[in-house]
């Protein structure tokens, strides 16, 4: 999986980069001062990840959680991202990584204290936050490497009214399977259409992998959340999410699905011009696409509202509730 | 023409021996020929800068491939091994942030500005690459200005580092430079066959480029070939319509539009029926027709009561809120 292993000096000792490592016995390591003296020092392209990657351990410096931008989550209350890892060893040919960080090389920060410490001052305010795990990486992806989410857990069960949010791809539910479902813990995965997953969500586990996976979580009585987002356009995108929608009703319990949230595709400029660059011949481009009103690059409006509208319909006929539905990024 | 370029003189004797080149005496080191030209453009990131901006200037290149020999920073390489190189990465005083990609596949190298001669060195170069060299960087650089593709290939001589032996090298130039030339050999060139397609009516220059990207992105929309695309739009329709070619082109460009994207064209066609109204009185609406921004605006010539009468009348008649439902993705598809 990793070419070599970078490791901060002073982070040899701790337990998680103990952990890690145990996993990589044969892969070669380099001590740094800071992961920063050599991850994205130069511009690695984005698409070398397929052939070879590096693993960075490192400790999160400066803010560890920060307020989201608007329309991010569901609800009237404040919702915050914590950075626990950067980058991802999946690849979706939309996904925003491409245009924001130099390198794709994963970054697993190791100071879960720090972020949990920081969370607990935001309780402290507001005592019913939201936390999201999952922005510049995938929250489960490589979680049996590092083992970090039954800390998180003691947190949640302590602060009952604060809520976690952990955004996933994958099927690994090594890290968490046996914890105690709580109420205020979401498990979220993004999914598409069966075909549409397999058209653009490269080297990522199957939808079809992904429900057998939420059905193993909704046994335990977890709580789910869902993200129809993005969705990319394609002719049988609408009979896609039907087929989609009824599995998953079959799936989950309604009192078990916290919310699905709904989104079109959107990029911003540097990530769309990565994504003409890595995928130039990806049908998902082969639609007009317009600069909107946030300057991010999107289908048209009459188009994306429609496709919207049309999804949020098929969930609402498949008997999901209306106010457990949002969308995503989009002015309403 | 391809343009194989070398440092050394030493890299380049078997080139200069397999290949039929002759010297120019416009610059030291240059050999042209019918097909290649030879360019040993000596050490160093500045030497190559000049030399190679010089000959892609005054060639017509289609594609450099560099050859030579470089240090290895991963004891794994294996000596006298040739390695494709991915992406190329430069150390000069420090890292720099550019890189050039000649290849998805392959090895990393570094270029630096100094010989590695001692471990420490190494070790930090090691972070990024598993191989360097003293030119690749700067051939990467002039070809990514021209919007040239490059590729290289490295002949392992030695592990960089404090056991670097510059003599030991030199002694076995020759037996390299036939190493590197058959793998220069060995290389197959692959040709992609472009797809071709006729428009039977006149168009400009400017139309050409447009359908051509059209038609590329429906055929890789639809995976179909140009000429299915073409069938599908029924081409040899408009051919025969009773119009002159400007107005066939946009009827053309008009039903490409609708194929490779049904829905913008239905949204559209739906405004422009709501504003249709303002339109049969004469008045000239102008609607954002990359349909992202809502509002429209109205142009109209009054000089008379019956104009302000029709327009009136037309007011009445348009329904904003059906306008607007259409905005808002309420249509069938």
């Amino acid at each position: 999986m990793f070419e070599k292993i970078f490791i901060e000096n002073h982070l040899m000792d701790n337990e998680i980069t103990k952990r890690i490592l145990k996993n990589f016995p044969k892969v070669p390591i380099k001590k740094l001062n800071k992961i920063e003296d050599v991850w994205g020092r130069v511009k690695k392209p984005y698409l070398q990840k397929r052939e070879s990657l590096n693993l960075f351990i490192g400790e999160k410096k400066g803010e560890l959680v920060k307020e989201t931008p608007d329309a991010y989550g569901i609800g009237p209350e404040k919702h915050f991202y914590f950075i626990h890892a950067y980058n991802c060893i999946y690849e979706c040919q939309y996904c925003y990584l491409q245009g924001y960080f130099n390198t794709p090389d994963i970054v697993l920060f190791v100071n879960h204290d720090d972020i949990i410490k920081d969370m607990q001052t935001i309780v402290d305010e507001d005592n019913d936050s939201w936390f999201h795990a999952g922005e510049f990486s995938d929250s489960l992806a490589l979680s049996h490497l590092t083992l970090e989410w039954d800390q998180y857990w003691d947190f949640f069960k302590k602060n009952k009214k604060a809520k976690l949010e952990l955004r996933t791809k994958a099927v690994n539910l090594k890290s968490i399977i046996d914890l105690e479902p709580l109420e205020n813990v979401y498990i979220t995965f993004t999914l598409a259409g069966f075909k549409e997953g397999k058209l653009f969500d490269l080297k990522t586990p199957s939808v079809k992998a992904r429900l057998s996976a939420i059905k193993k979580l909704a046994d335990k009585g977890f709580k789910i959340g869902l993200h129809f987002d993005p969705i990319i356009y394609t002719d049988t995108t609408m009979q896609s999410y039907k087929e989609l929608v009824d599995e998953i009703v079959k799936v989950i319990p309604a009192p078990q699905l916290g919310y699905i949230s709904i989104g079109v595709v959107r990029f911003t400029k540097d990530v769309y011009r990565e994504v003409e660059k890595n995928y130039g011949d990806s049908q998902m481009l082969q639609q007009n696409f317009t600069k909107s009103f946030d300057g991010k690059v999107r289908y048209s409006k009459p188009m994306r509202m429609w496709i919207l509208n049309s999804v949020r319909d098929i969930c609402l006929k498949a008997g999901i509730e209306e106010k457990k539905i949002y969308l995503c990024m989009e002015d309403d | 023409m391809k343009l194989i370029h070398l440092a050394h003189r030493g890299e380049a004797q078997q080139f200069l021996k397999d290949l039929d080149v002759n010297a120019d005496q416009s610059m030291e080191g240059l050999y042209i020929g019918h097909d290649e030209i030879v360019l040993i453009g000596s050490e160093g990131i500045e030497n190559t800068l000049t030399k190679l901006s010089y000959c892609l200037g005054r060639f017509k290149v289609t594609e450099v491939l560099n050859f030579g020999i470089a240090g290895a920073l991963d004891k794994n390489l294996k000596l006298d091994e040739v390695y494709e190189i991915r992406t190329s990465y430069c150390f000069n005083e420090k890292v720099q942030y550019k890189s050039f990609q000649a290849n998805l596949k392959g090895l990393d190298c570094i270029t630096t500005n100094k010989r590695v001669l001692d471990n420490d060195y190494a070790d930090e170069l090691s972070n990024f690459a598993p191989i360097v060299d003293r030119e690749l960087w700067a051939v990467g650089f002039v070809c990514k200005s021209q919007n040239i593709p490059f590729s290289s290939f490295k002949l392992i001589s030695d592990y960089a580092g404090a056991q670097t032996n510059c003599f030991d090298i030199k002694e076995k130039a020759a037996e390299y430079s036939i190493v590197l030339s058959n793998t220069y050999k060995g290389l197959i060139t692959k040709i992609d066959v472009e797809q071709e397609y006729t428009i039977p009516f006149h168009l400009s220059f400017t139309h050409k480029k447009l359908i051509d990207k059209k038609i590329k992105i429906a055929s890789k929309k639809y995976d179909q070939s140009y000429q299915v695309v073409l069938d599908n739009i029924k081409l040899n329709e408009i051919v025969n319509f009773e119009m002159r070619d400007k107005e066939k082109v946009t009827e053309f460009l008009i039903r490409l539009e609708e194929y490779i994207n049904p829905i913008n064209h239905k949204a559209l066609n739906l405004l422009k029926k709501e504003i249709g109204v303002f339109e049969k009185i004469g008045a000239k609406v102008v609607l954002d027709t990359k349909l992202e921004n809502e509002d429209f605006t109205l142009q109209m010539k009054i000089n008379s009561q019956t104009n302000i009468d029709n327009l009136k009348r037309a007011c009445d008649q348009f329904s904003f809120s059906k306008y607007q439902k259409v905005w808002n993705g309420e249509f069938d598809v």
